[in-house]
């Protein structure tokens, strides 16, 4: 299914086969193929920053994945659900946000900080439950953010670092996840 | 050297180094390492580009923003929230950019 293909690349940013297909449990020769198709397509590229390989979406996928998204959204008519998961997820991300430049700012203790997180992660997942009731892609977040909380007990690195799955990088995914999936533009 | 925009800020250091004018990823593949970043907003397929830039300037966001986060991660600094950054940098040009006191200078006496 091109559709979780091409969201993938979007939500991943840059990143290899492998991981594109793992995303939303796809088979990764199906996906390299779909890739492939999305290449000739002018939707994705595939290049090298740094010494690493991945795809990352062209403008035109950029476009194209929007026009995906907003078909999905329509056919599950979900588009109400949606919008008003994202005005409370805004709410939230203020504080997730403060949070995690405290951390990295040091201009707070570091408990405070986890506390913050770990009440927007019990805020955050009944609007999980909310939203993959009608859209079930969105199942995961919280998962993935309550194991990075866990990992931060004994590595604080795990709230902001860029390398790995951590609290802030999963909730930039979750927040470029939603505006995606409502077809905004970062202001 | 002359100081000829200012933003907010948002991640330390100071920094030298060429505008790169970037309006999407079509145009990741112009970017060298060591340039400035200089675009309108990021999302996470930007991130790459953080861990070859220099520094980071940004026409949105400010002190609370993914941006901020994400150059900090990577020690560069940034100035965000610089309105029109890329209507009045010009690529190429040499800049020199102080994430404390969130200027962009623009170096050989312009």
């Amino acid at each position: 299914m091109t559709h979780l293909t091409l969201h993938a690349v979007r939500l991943l940013g840059f990143a290899d086969t492998q991981s594109v297909a793992a995303r939303f449990s796809q088979d990764p020769a199906v996906v390299e193929f779909q890739l492939i198709d999305a290449g000739v397509n002018g939707f994705v590229s595939h290049s090298t920053f740094a010494g690493v390989s991945g795809w990352s979406l062209s403008n035109l996928g950029r476009s194209e994945n929007e026009r995906l998204l907003a078909e999905e959204l329509d056919r599950a008519r979900a588009r109400d659900a949606v919008m008003a998961v994202h005005a409370d997820f805004a709410d939230i991300n203020t504080g997730v946000v403060e949070a995690c430049s405290a951390v990295q700012l040091q201009t707070s203790p570091g408990e405070e900080a986890m506390d913050v997180l770990i009440g927007a992660l019990a805020s955050w997942r009944p609007l999980e439950a909310q939203l993959s009731g009608v859209l079930p892609r969105f199942e995961g977040y919280s998962q993935r953010l309550l194991r990075a909380l866990k990992l931060a007990v004994q590595d604080t690195a795990w709230l902001t670092a860029t390398d790995r799955d951590s609290f802030h990088r999963v909730w930039f995914e979750l927040h470029e996840d939603l505006i995606a999936t409502l077809g905004i533009q970062r202001g | 050297m002359m100081t000829i925009l200012t933003g907010v800020g948002a991640s330390t250091g100071r920094a030298l180094g060429a505008a790169r004018l970037i309006h999407g990823p079509d145009e990741f593949g112009r970017f060298q390492s060591g340039d400035v970043l200089v675009c309108r907003t990021t999302d996470p397929a930007w991130t790459p580009l953080f861990g070859m830039a220099s520094a980071v300037v940004t026409e949105t966001g400010g002190m609370l923003s993914h941006a901020a986060i994400v150059a900090r991660e990577f020690g560069i600094p940034a100035v965000l929230g610089v309105r029109d950054a890329l209507d009045l940098l010009a690529d190429g040009e040499p800049l020199a950019i102080d994430g404390a006191q969130g200027t962009v200078s623009l170096m050989d006496g312009k």
